[in-house]
């Protein structure tokens, strides 16, 4: 690995930069990229420029191409075709430390950090010290310190990364990437898993850095934080570049419109809320997770017929450990779940089901679906060896096939016929297909966990409408998501989750984003800001 | 959603098998009590506080250790070296062969060393080239080295019978080596094991203090990660896994001067291999604990054998399972909160 890395010495964070600043000199330019997978084409001849300085928003759709194209100039995908031009100079990027070379970093959507050794071994990680090949972490923290200070990036440097926050571990990576010299920097859907507060402090950072003449690519597939943040917007569609614009010159809606391809109606129809008894009871709960930590602490929460109720909360505080227990797939310690009244905490998994306790998991490939069988079957996890779909022991592969095609039509799943194998649908009829499964039945309870993650806004909304009309069923809907614009547009009532205990439960409209992130970080709810609700009228 | 490892967890399960375990043991040493009166409980005890025990333990623990240590830096590279095994008899068979031919042990170690290397490649061209299962190759390459050590003894060795090869003289310091117990204990070691107990310090030295270290502990973590700073993961994957043949390779020469005659025989390693595999995981993934966890297993292999010297009245094969049975228990206490790397049996590609 020698002569690979890249020495600290190249580093290089002063004020006066190796090249000229004018108001328009191109950074970065793309030439006709062309990247292809097997079976899709992912970057279709696009070519872009970027100015010194700027803070470029690439914005589109999940998989419109706008990592993956990305990823290329990073040096981590390699073009089919194209050009590559860094200050003006055709470069051949094959790896990324061609591109830290010439002062390009990038910051991954998931995070490339090691959780297991600390903050600024992994800021070295790769690099040469001077006294090669011990480490000199002494002489590294007093590079970092000399521009993380400044830039506000206060990191505790000897600590473990996997003991930081998602906001701290991002600016980690940040560090990481001036520590190379970057003076391009690329952020791939940097806001998706921080809370209001700290997207804040990000967008904070973003145009310190911008001030110090670091070019900026920020990857997002959110409209308002691209219309807040960037000097200039270009937006992908299925691999294509649709158009490059000055933020001030355009409206949320007019992206919209580039980024989907049609006018599109983003608002949510959502009756009043009629809600009724409550279905299902978690009453003083207790509950391990796999490393034997107590992830649900004393948790207490109802969930009310014709209610769709949201829980925001950071990842990692419960959430799924909570999802676990409602379905029976892990054991309480204390306290009981009460469904109508009764206590079902040692019931079988199978029977909630039967009873009407519905889940969508978080992960729909590892947890949701099997892969590698049929629709149909995938539709009938839940009772295919329950009469009329097996009689003693028997598939009844006619009716299934029936129920399949039904279901299929009824929930707008694409795809030519039932038999077709899980793994070959697009993400958003995967999540079709599960929700087909939980819905269909008339739930009484539905725990529906990032139900709309990774799915385009067609998709999405498609999703979030099943959603509202189970509710408007009288179903009981619980909504964990870390989308809190998905939270704060569908919900009814809001609780917010943190370290598995419920720090606050509020009625949607008595609660506001700036609020609710308090909560999510840990604040106290009598410190926490009070305000009228923001009206959230669209999602994206 | 109980699986075994949470049922083994729950501390009320684990108490019991432990209990269940005491008991089978005191069974059996009762059992001794009974037929052979008395003493020979006062008997075991007064072996256990010789120097001559503990010298016997370091000797059974040394092959182990260099296996382990092998078996550690390719796991930590995230790469599971199940064919340490392997590479032990191999090792074994070649260092025996080498030193009786080239009438030097150094010989035998630097062939066995040279062996092991090549098994190592063997693995590494199979799971990080052509990412096949780590498992099912090391089973493969195990099966292979038994079968093959067998035959080409029986063929070499067939009309000459039995030789016993040219192996590391014990030392002899001044001074120290005179002193009561510690003497005995410590500093009458042939140059290997001393050796051996070096290259502990030295690699965790070089795993937490350099950049090679930390290159190779990022890479067995997230290898993605490493790729993303520039990282040859594929590279760094080779090196360790052929660092950790050649150091397995020459645990086989150290089983080799174990046996005491500097002697091969078939199944020689009779599942060291996995012992020091274990000893990877339950000494916590550092050199340091994979040290104690080969030595306990050394502890018990030096009692089994003095508890057959004594003449106890049980069946020797009884006796032959004690090692193994001790390093059963301890994983019961030690594996339960050990964590490998992240990417530990895990094949790399990078553009997925």
């Amino acid at each position: 690995m020698g002569e690979n890395s890249i020495t600290t010495n190249q580093y290089s964070m002063q004020r006066d930069l190796p090249f000229s600043i004018t108001d328009r000199d191109v950074v970065l330019e793309l030439k006709n990229i062309v990247k292809k997978f097997p079976g899709i084409i992912a970057n279709d001849h696009v070519s872009l420029k970027i100015y010194t300085g700027e803070v470029h928003a690439l914005l589109g759709e999940n998989g419109a191409g706008k990592s993956t194209l990305m990823k290329v100039v990073y040096g981590l995908y390699h073009k089919d075709e194209g050009e590559i031009l860094v200050r003006n100079e055709t470069a051949n990027i094959r790896v990324p430390q061609d591109a830290m070379a010439l002062g390009i970093g990038m910051v991954h959507q998931h995070f490339m950090l090691i959780p297991n050794i600390s903050v600024i071994e992994n800021v070295i990680l790769g690099l040469k010290s001077q006294h090669y090949p011990l480490l000199d972490l002494d002489q590294a923290m007093k590079r970092v310190q000399v521009f993380a200070n400044d830039f506000g990036l206060n990191v505790p440097l000897n600590t473990k990364v996997g003991k930081l926050t998602v906001g701290q571990q991002q600016k980690v990576e940040i560090i990481k990437a001036l520590y190379r010299g970057a003076r391009i920097l690329i952020l791939d859907e940097p806001t998706a898993v921080l809370i209001p507060q700290e997207i804040e402090e990000l967008f904070k950072l973003i145009h310190k850095l911008r001030d110090d003449g670091v070019t900026i690519i920020f990857i997002s597939h959110k409209l308002k934080e691209v219309l807040r943040v960037s000097d200039r917007v270009t937006v992908m569609r299925r691999g294509n570049l649709i158009k490059t614009v000055d933020t001030p010159n355009t409206t949320t809606l007019d992206l919209a419109e580039l980024m989907v391809g049609k006018t599109v109606d983003l608002t949510i129809a959502k009756g009043p809320c009629k809600s009724g008894e409550a279905h299902l009871q978690i009453k003083d709960a207790y509950a391990r997770d796999d490393q034997d930590v107590m992830k649900i602490n004393n948790f207490t929460l109802d969930l009310k017929a014709g209610e769709i109720h949201g829980l925001a909360g950071v990842d990692g505080n419960g959430q799924q450990t909570l999802t676990q227990i409602i379905m029976g797939l892990r054991p309480l310690e204390k306290g009981q779940i009460l469904y109508h009244g009764k206590d079902i905490s040692k019931v079988r998994t199978f029977e909630r089901i039967q009873n009407g306790i519905e889940h969508i998991p978080e992960n729909r490939q590892t947890e949701g679906l099997i892969m590698g069988m049929s629709i149909t079957d995938n539709l009938l996890l839940e009772n295919f060896e329950v009469p009329p779909y097996a009689k003693r022991g028997m598939r009844q592969f006619k009716i299934m096939q029936e129920h399949a095609v039904e279901l299929m039509q009824k929930f707008a799943l694409r795809a030519p016929e039932p038999g077709l194998l899980a793994k070959k649908l697009s993400g958003g009829n995967q999540q079709k297909v599960i929700l087909a499964r939980s819905l269909w039945c008339n739930p009484t309870v539905l725990i529906a966990m990032q139900p709309t993650r990774g799915l385009d806004v067609g998709a999405a909304s498609f999703i979030h409408r099943q959603i509202v009309e189970a509710r408007d069923k009288g179903c009981a809907v619980l909504i964990i998501s870390s989308e809190l614009d998905e939270i704060m547009a569908l919900s009814d009532v809001i609780s917010v989750i943190y370290e598995g205990h419920i720090a606050e439960t509020r009625k949607a409209k008595e609660t506001n984003l700036n609020r609710i992130g308090f909560l999510m970080a840990g604040g106290r709810p009598e410190e926490a800001p009070v305000g009228p609700a923001e009206e959230i009228t669209f999602l994206t | 959603m109980v699986n075994i490892s949470q049922f083994l967890r729950r501390s009320g399960t684990r108490n019991a098998i432990i209990i269940i375990l005491a008991i089978l043991i005191i069974g059996v040493i009762l059992q001794v009590a009974n037929e052979s009166t008395r003493t020979i409980l006062d008997g075991i005890l007064s072996i256990l506080l010789t120097p001559e025990f503990v010298k016997a333990a370091l000797i059974a623990a040394t092959p182990l250790l260099l296996a382990a240590l092998g078996g550690l830096i390719s796991e930590l590279s995230g790469v599971l070296n199940m064919a340490l095994e392997s590479m032990m008899l191999i090792g074994a068979f070649v260092a025996y062969t080498a030193a009786d031919h080239g009438g030097n042990p150094w010989a035998g170690l630097l062939a066995a060393a040279i062996a092991g290397m090549l098994i190592g490649l063997v693995h590494a061209i199979f799971t990080i080239y052509l990412r096949c299962s780590q498992v099912v190759v090391a089973v493969a390459l195990n099966l292979f080295a038994l079968a093959s050590t067998a035959l080409s003894f029986r063929i070499l060795y067939i009309q000459t019978g039995f030789v016993s090869a040219p192996g590391f003289e014990a030392l002899r310091f001044p001074v120290l080596s005179d002193l009561p117990y510690f003497g005995i204990a410590f500093f009458q070691h042939n140059i290997l094991i001393y050796l051996s107990l070096l290259l502990i310090p030295v690699m965790w030295f070089v795993l937490y203090k350099t950049s090679w270290g930390l290159t190779l502990r990022s890479v067995g973590e997230h290898p993605m990660a490493a790729s993303t700073v520039g990282i040859n993961v594929t590279r760094v994957r080779y090196i360790a896994v052929l660092l950790s043949g050649a150091i397995a390779g020459m645990s086989g020469s150290a089983l080799v001067s174990a046996s005491g005659i500097n002697a091969f025989q078939e199944n020689l390693s009779a599942g060291r291999g996995f012992i020091a595999f274990a000893a990877v995981i339950f000494g916590r993934y550092n050199p340091i604990g994979a040290f104690l966890g080969t030595i306990l297993f050394g502890l018990g292999d030096a009692l089994q054998i003095r508890l057959q010297a004594y003449g106890v009245d049980v069946p020797y094969q009884l006796l032959l399972m004690l090692p193994y049975v001790i390093t059963m228990i301890a994983l019961i206490f030690f594996m339960r909160n050990a964590r490998g790397p992240a990417a530990s049996g895990t094949p790399f590609n990078e553009e997925e």
